[in-house]
């Protein structure tokens, strides 16, 4: 793993730096349409169209970020990263695929570190790249997170801002978690509901809008400074960006 | 050569093949009999001509050759036809009396003839070289041979002959009936699922297949008419949005660039995310109606579960001006697969928070009756009629009110298919006002 991730454990955003990602996909309008958003995120991205080339690319170049589809022909998907991971390469993975059964996503998840169901948004992708690609720090136990003038402390689950303390329900402790530990990290309506309510299916009602707007109107309303930050198309971010200088 | 129709039923084959066993069983029940009587008969004439023996040896005894023979003479013509038979050889070879040949040796012997009674002899040889043989016909024998080997005929030919009668008669019967089916199966056939078996002179035999066969008529004719009501709604409701879809891109062609373009091109998307969602749904209940999809058997907490639910969903019901209770017994678990109980109970929460109306209170319940765990979502809405309440739970059913509103129609089918691989049962009922959705899980720990 290039020394690059250490970065991300810094917290230092993913735009603008040469991540490396290996997209490993048979179906040629998927590999374009993929291909084309990873290079406008200004990553650089490889493409193998079989298990066996993508087996092969991968163990003789170093990528940052494996992209995986499940079901390919020769070699799958699942059988190409449990070799991978086999043959010791922890490189992160995102298995993409069109089988959507519960089961399946609980085996993929066994080797990979997320896992996308098809069709999918690319902004959906990107976040989850970007979720994947800081992951590694979450084996830090951070026991204080903390974002501009924000401070939560996980131990004694509280949550203050500018020195005064905000009081949480739990649900909205887990989503203001969820997005303090991805600061500066876009994260999907499927993400958090993935996470923090652990949906697997998508609700019909605004419920994470609903909790979102509530835990704004406590976290952000009071105070000087919006943290939580609608990205239009993609989901939300929490960041030190429009905090006030302290 | 293809034997006639009435001939290859089963029926024909068993009355013949019974007649068959029965002839073999009464053959075998008239040899016993046969042979006992004619052995019988045999032994009744041998006493009777060693009793005969007996007496010319007595006589022979006392007085010799000549009183034998003048005694034999004697009785020859004292006695008609038909009479003992006689014979004395001489050392000679010279035979009196009847032309038989004497075996030369002591004791009984049978002497065969055709078309006559067999003869029964016994033969002694006397102190001066004679021999003297006395004998009878076995008449009896013979006529009981005759008349048994008749009989047998008569009986034999009788049973097979009245078993093929009895055999055609039930064939031609059971052929009449499965006409009767096969004119009402070939209109099945033909596409007409409303015609029913006649089950009056069916006969207890065949009354419960036709029985069957009705309810099985009955239960695809119900659904086929599921079936045809699913693909007319999907086809209705994947029209609506993609002709929002198509109105939206036609549209977007007169935009060059810019904002509108970006907020048409967004609401393109969201029509199709919808029409994406109700194809995940369909796949999904029909992965769990057929039976493809494994279901796991975790132990899940269901009170915990619930707990969050009602918490995840009490701010959204709140936004739509209702309010959201719990009464949750805690503790309380089940054995499932933790993600559908979640999506089973997060639909229901759903439906309530949409169809219920502003004002409404919503209830999320949990309680363990006889260790089986009672949960569901009531609400004080607007219900649903008794009579639509068992549709609800079909794929696409929505009440008329609720056409224009968002939703695939297919949430409570996806909670009826969910419920189902739980082995719980799910009911609707009224509330009074309002609707419960209530789930039976008859085990929980």
């Amino acid at each position: 793993m290039c020394s690059l991730l250490a970065l991300f454990q810094r917290g230092v955003p993913l735009e603008g730096w040469t991540v490396r990602i290996l997209l490993i996909e048979d179906d040629a309008e998927t590999a374009d349409y993929v291909l084309r958003g990873l290079k406008e995120s200004g990553w650089m991205a490889d493409h193998a169209a079989t298990g066996q080339d993508g087996l092969m690319m991968a163990t003789d170049a170093d990528y940052d970020i494996l992209i995986v589809d499940r079901m390919l022909p020769g070699l799958d998907g699942y059988k190409l990263l449990t070799m991978l991971r086999a043959g010791g390469d922890a490189t992160p993975a995102i298995f993409l695929t069109a089988v959507s059964s519960i089961e399946s996503r609980v085996e993929g998840l066994e080797i990979a570190d997320d896992y996308l169901v098809k069709p999918f948004a690319f902004s959906e992708l990107k976040a989850r790249i970007g979720a994947v690609a800081r992951r590694p720090a979450r084996e830090v136990q951070e026991t204080v997170l903390k974002v501009a003038d924000l401070e939560m402390d996980l131990l004694k689950r509280r949550v203050k801002r500018a020195g005064a303390e905000i009081n949480l329900q739990p649900t909205e402790f887990r989503l203001l978690e969820y997005l303090m530990r991805s600061k500066g990290q876009v994260v999907t309506r499927t993400m958090l509901l993935e996470n923090v309510w652990d949906f697997h299916f998508d609700p019909k009602t605004n419920i994470v809008e609903t909790h979102i707007s509530r835990l704004r109107s406590k976290v952000d309303k009071p105070f000087k400074g919006e943290l939580i930050q609608t990205i239009r198309g993609a989901g939300y971010m929490i960041s030190d960006a429009d905090a006030p200088a302290s | 050569m293809q034997m006639p129709r009435l001939l290859r039923t089963a029926q024909f084959r068993y009355a013949v093949g019974a007649a068959l066993l029965f002839a073999f069983l009464s053959s075998i029940l008239g040899a016993f009999l046969y042979y006992g009587v004619r052995d019988g008969m045999e032994h009744q004439l041998k006493e009777y001509i060693r009793t005969e023996t007996s007496h010319l040896m007595g006589d022979y005894q006392d007085q010799g050759i000549d009183e034998l023979v003048h005694d034999i003479r004697e009785r020859v013509e004292r006695t008609p036809s038909p009479r003992m038979l006689y014979v004395v050889e001489a050392p000679t070879g010279r035979r009196i009396f009847d032309r038989i040949d004497l075996p030369k040796q002591d004791g009984w012997s049978r002497i065969m003839r055709d078309d006559r009674p067999d003869i029964i002899l016994n033969t002694v040889l006397l102190e001066d070289g004679y021999w003297l043989g006395v004998g009878a016909e076995a008449r009896g024998q013979y006529e009981f041979s005759r008349a048994f080997r008749h009989f047998l005929i008569l009986a034999m030919g009788g049973i097979v002959l009245l078993s093929a009668v009895a055999g055609l008669l039930i064939s031609q019967r059971f052929l009449a009936r499965l006409k009767r089916f096969n004119i009402f199966a070939a209109r099945v056939g033909e596409g007409d699922l409303s015609v029913r078996m006649p089950t009056e002179g069916m006969g207890e035999d065949l009354r419960p297949l036709a029985d069957t066969v009705n309810r099985m008529l009955e239960q695809i004719e119900i659904l086929l008419d599921d079936v045809r009501h699913t693909s007319v709604s999907i086809a209705h409701d994947l029209r609506t949005p993609l002709g929002h879809l198509r109105q939206t891109l036609e549209s977007l062609t007169a935009y060059q660039s810019g904002a509108e373009a970006r907020i048409k091109c967004e609401k393109a998307i969201a029509e199709l995310d919808s029409i994406l969602a109700t194809f995940s749904s369909l796949l999904k209940i029909g992965e769990l109606e057929s039976g493809s999809a494994k279901v796991r058997a975790d132990h899940v907490k269901l009170s915990e579960l619930l707990e969050a639910l009602a918490e995840a969903y009490a701010p959204v019901a709140e936004e739509a001006g209702q309010v959201l209770f719990a009464h949750i017994t805690p503790s309380v678990k089940v054995s499932g697969d933790r993600n559908l109980l979640v999506q089973l109970f997060s639909n229901l929460l759903e439906n309530a928070v949409r169809h219920a109306g502003a004002g409404a209170e919503i209830e999320v319940f949990l309680r363990r009756e006889a260790g089986a765990a009672i949960c569901g979502v009531s609400d004080s809405g607007p219900g649903i009629p008794r009579a639509s309440q068992v549709d609800m739970l079909k794929p696409f059913r929505r009440m008329d009110a609720s056409r224009s509103t968002r939703g695939s129609g297919l949430g409570l089918s996806l909670v009826r298919s969910i419920a189902a691989r739980h082995e719980a049962e799910l009911s609707l009922k009224n509330n009074a006002p309002g609707l419960v959705v209530e789930l039976i899980f008859p085990k929980s720990y």
